[in-house]
């Protein structure tokens, strides 16, 4: 046989793929089971958002950016707020308990949201059990989260100008439950997972991109530090209260799979040693700016532009808003993280097996609803 | 003539008792795996469940039967037909208990045929079993990841079942019979053969896990990488056959575990006739279907590179080696063998 | 706020070529003409070590004399943490240069970008529709495209759906 009856076969591997999680559509080239070339296209959960955002008032946008990562929509809340904020010019004036609340909301819906990755993203290896383990404390993190704003998945919670309504003292009391009895149970996850020697196997040394590559591809969030750069926006640019707070940056030099799984499984614990700290020096007072508390009340920033970010769970998500002096913006850019995650796969997974692209993609963890937008 | 009778007969009721058997498994699984991770189950349909298979597979039947339109008619109802045939031949040849001396002298056996080579036959069709999977990946009509699913299947049923058949060749040649009953009864005298053979009983074990298909070398129908592989492109009744050949042959591979290596209905106290001996044999092999379970609930799954690499570069040379190791010590006549 | 050190030295070497420099919100925006674009990207990544593409994107603006589009590059380094915007005017139908042979990651904008405003980026070896399917009709992102679409994309999946289940005549629209 000539080699030029050898053909590779293309293999359409989503949009309705177990571990696409979602809608992800990756056209494979493949040798046997090794990947030659990869395409991604996204965008089967487009709605535009961001042409939503310009014929929508300020406010109005707010409970559309929990339906991006609906996985952690306090952390959207946030990095819209802190956009719309930094065009308002009032950073500086948002009132401390306010700031606070948001520090807790946020790094409680990061470990939601860090819980829901390590379930699924074991679902994807193979390992069923893991998954159940996590929901049941992803679903203290939700209750919590009810008790303060009667949602569960989609929140509206962070406001521009502060927070919603001002937390319930059971709230608090949920809180100190969960801080306490989450580092045991985290413990579990670690003797499920990782030592284990199939997981290990599976997931080192594979996905590999160096922190040169990874800065290149735009790569954010747990997987840039999975890379061995210390880079997170919380403490390099601090926002909210977390100038005030105590915490390392968890990062591993070896930018695999299983690197961006121990920086994940480590955030986890900091933050709740971010939220006992939260707990002992949460401040009393108003937890919304006078200004902001008329919902009716239309804001027109000046004409300009920003660009407000936040860390988020998945990376580093961003706002770029135009405004002319309107009361909706002349444009607004979102700067998702798992888009721009999704075109750095093909340089992760060239030349590994089919198996190994179920893991990266899990590794990456996206979520195609800030994808698509 | 009244071995015909007596076959006709054992064959229908050991076909209905691993239907039967099949069906409940399923509850067992679902229930064991609901333990372990913090669920409840199936619970309404009966006592906590228990008649939820019957509800499956009356819903499995009723289901619409889809066939992909570019499919090879034929091949693709033939796929199932195999895989399911072939499992059930392998358990025909199986003591289900041990032989009972009825009070003419005549030796009864729990089995549907008390075959002198059934382990060859075991392993032929364990052989034959695969095609079922590999005719369903190629007839699908084109649907790729049923393919890659049968591919996978093919390196790994020719690798393994070598570790396998290499595994057994050492209780094989120390008793040096292919009969099961005659291996137990060597074994009665001996200690179990697992503990002449630990290497062997080792990598039985881990070859048993991956020529049944089960986590963590379930490659051919890893759900999360080709969805489910093989039968991606089967529904309804059709479909079900796969899981349920599946269980089958966790079935009768963990039997054959029992027999060749931990000395069948032999107890290590209690040696009481056919009620004890039943009864050790019974648990010896349900605590094997239940690691199958267990370690489903537990591990990951093989990458398919990695699995090759433990079948030939690992498993392979051990078993070949042991095997040596076994026929020196055999011919040299070493106290313990 | 951008170091002066960044402008100056862009200034002396791209003196012609910059348009602009402004500030808004703390953030340094540097409009530069199209022609240089590229060049001033890459001086900026290899110079002045700006490695981090966060996004680049347009802005359309039908209003405006003379150019239709801004394109806009949101830089930063990992180093300094500083930000740069770069701006650049783009005419309708007007081709800009690729800068994914300098940031990866700019091939998945780029696409985004074509995608909801058609400005072509020449060199990107994977220009495609981004979200839209490949046979869409018009640019979502330009201002004068309808919010909820327009007739084309009411009738679009017409023709990939059985009978019973196309577009209903009487559905109607907001306006």
């Amino acid at each position: 046989m000539s080699s030029s009856d050898i053909r590779t076969l293309e293999l359409n591997m989503g949009p309705q793929h177990p571990s696409t999680h979602g809608v992800l559509r990756l056209v494979l080239q493949l040798n046997g089971e090794i990947i030659e070339n990869t395409s991604p296209r996204v965008g089967y959960l487009h709605r535009g958002f961001e042409k939503m955002a310009e014929n929508m008032s300020y406010q109005q946008f707010t409970p559309v950016t929990d339906r991006l990562s609906y996985v952690a929509s306090m952390n959207n809340n946030l990095a819209y707020a802190i956009a719309v904020e930094k065009l308002l010019g009032v950073e500086d004036q948002i009132p401390e308990r306010a700031q606070y609340i948001r520090v807790m909301v946020a790094e409680l819906n990061r470990i939601a949201s860090h819980l829901l990755w390590v379930a699924t993203h074991a679902l994807d290896i193979g390992a069923m059990t893991p998954y159940f383990y996590c929901f049941r404390e992803r679903e203290m993190i939700v209750d919590m989260f009810e008790e303060i704003c009667g949602a569960r998945l989609l929140y509206n919670y962070v406001r521009i100008g502060g927070v919603a309504k001002d937390i319930t003292p059971r709230f608090m009391d949920l809180l100190k439950e969960f801080v306490k009895i989450f580092p045991d149970r985290h413990k579990e996850y670690n003797t499920l997972l990782t030592k284990n020697r199939i997981w290990l196997k599976r997931t080192k040394d594979v996905g590999v991109i160096s922190a040169e590559d990874a800065i290149n591809w735009g790569i954010s969030g747990p997987a840039l530090r999975g890379s061995g750069m210390e880079w997170d926006l919380r403490k390099k640019r601090p926002y909210a209260a977390y100038s005030e707070l105590d915490f390392d940056v968890p990062n591993y030099p070896e930018g695999d799979v299983y690197a961006r799984y121990l920086v994940r499984m480590d955030e986890m614990l900091q933050s709740i040693r971010i939220l006992e700290q939260c707990i002992q020096k949460i401040p009393d007072g108003p937890v919304m700016m006078d200004d902001f508390k008329k919902i009716t009340k239309p804001i027109k920033p000046p004409a300009g532009e920003s660009y407000g970010y936040a860390e988020n769970p998945t990376g580093e998500l961003g706002f770029f808003i135009v405004s002319e002096g309107k009361n909706k913006p002349y444009r607004m850019k979102i700067r998702a993280p798992s888009f721009v995650h999704a075109y750095a796969l093909p340089f992760m997974i060239k030349g590994s097996l089919l198996a190994d692209v179920v893991a990266v993609i899990g590794s990456l963890d996206l979520v195609f609803g800030e994808s698509d937008r | 003539m009244s071995i015909v009778i007596w076959g006709l007969i054992k064959f229908i009721v050991v076909l209905l008792l691993i239907s039967l058997y099949v069906l409940f498994m399923t509850w067992f699984d679902r229930k064991v795996l609901a333990r372990m991770q913090n669920r409840v189950g199936p619970k309404l349909i009966g006592f906590h469940g228990l008649w939820q298979p019957l509800a499956d597979g009356v819903k499995s039947i009723w289901k619409e039967d889809v066939m992909p339109g570019k499919a090879y008619k034929f091949m693709f109802w033939l796929a199932p037909v195999i895989t399911i045939t072939t499992a059930f031949a392998i358990s025909f040849v199986i003591p289900f208990a041990p032989p009972v001396k009825t009070a003419s002298g005549v030796v009864f056996h729990f089995s549907v045929v008390n075959l002198n080579v059934a382990i060859l036959f075991v392993f032929a069709f364990l052989g034959l079993s695969s095609y079922g999977v590999l005719y369903a990946g190629i007839s699908s009509g084109g649907s790729k990841y049923p393919f890659l699913g049968a591919q996978r299947e093919g390196a790994q049923m020719i690798s393994y079942e070598i570790v396998l058949a290499l595994s057994l060749l050492n209780p094989i040649l120390m008793s040096q019979s292919l009969n099961f009953e005659t291996i137990v009864a060597a074994q009665t005298h001996h200690l179990w053969y697992a503990f002449y053979q630990p290497v062997a009983f080792v990598t039985y074990l881990i070859a048993m896990f991956a020529v049944a298909g089960k986590v963590p070398f379930d490659m051919p129908e890893a759900e999360s990488e080709i969805c489910c592989g093989y039968f991606v492109e089967y529904s309804g009744l059709k479909m079900g056959l796969y899981p349920f050949a599946q269980y089958v042959v966790v079935l009768v591979l963990s039997a054959i575990m029992v027999l060749m290596f931990l000395g069948g209905w032999n107890g290590p106290f209690w040696d009481g006739g056919f009620v004890a001996g039943f009864i050790w044999y019974w648990i010896k092999v349900a605590f094997f279907i239940f690691l199958f379970t267990w370690i489903w609930g537990t591990l990951p799954r093989y990458r398919y590179d990695q699995l090759m690499d433990i079948g030939w570069k690992i498993l392979l040379p051990i078993t070949v080696l042991n095997i040596f190791w076994t026929g020196f010590a055999l011919t040299i006549g070493l106290p313990f063998f | 706020m951008l170091d002066t050190k960044v402008v100056d030295s862009l200034k002396a070497k791209f003196k012609d070529s910059i348009v602009e420099v402004s500030e808004s919100c703390g953030d340094s925006i540097i409009k530069v003409e199209l022609s240089s674009l590229h060049d001033v990207l890459k001086f900026l990544h290899s110079d002045l070590s700006f490695d981090y593409l966060l996004f680049l994107t347009a802005v359309d603006y039908p209003k405006r004399e003379g150019k239709r589009f801004d394109v806009v590059y949101q830089l930063r380094s990992t180093a300094t943490f500083d930000e740069v915007r770069i701006k650049a005017e783009v005419a309708d139908g007007e081709d800009v240069e690729s800068a994914s042979d300098i940031w990866g990651c700019a091939i998945g904008d780029e696409c985004e970008t074509y995608d909801m405003f058609g400005i072509k980026y020449i060199n990107n070896s994977e220009l495609r529709r981004a979200f839209m399917p490949d046979d869409w009709n018009g640019y979502p992102l330009r201002k004068e495209y309808p919010l909820k679409g327009d007739d084309f994309s009411d009738r679009y999946l017409d023709k990939y759906l059985p009978n019973g289940q196309r577009h209903k005549i009487e559905h109607t629209r907001m306006p």
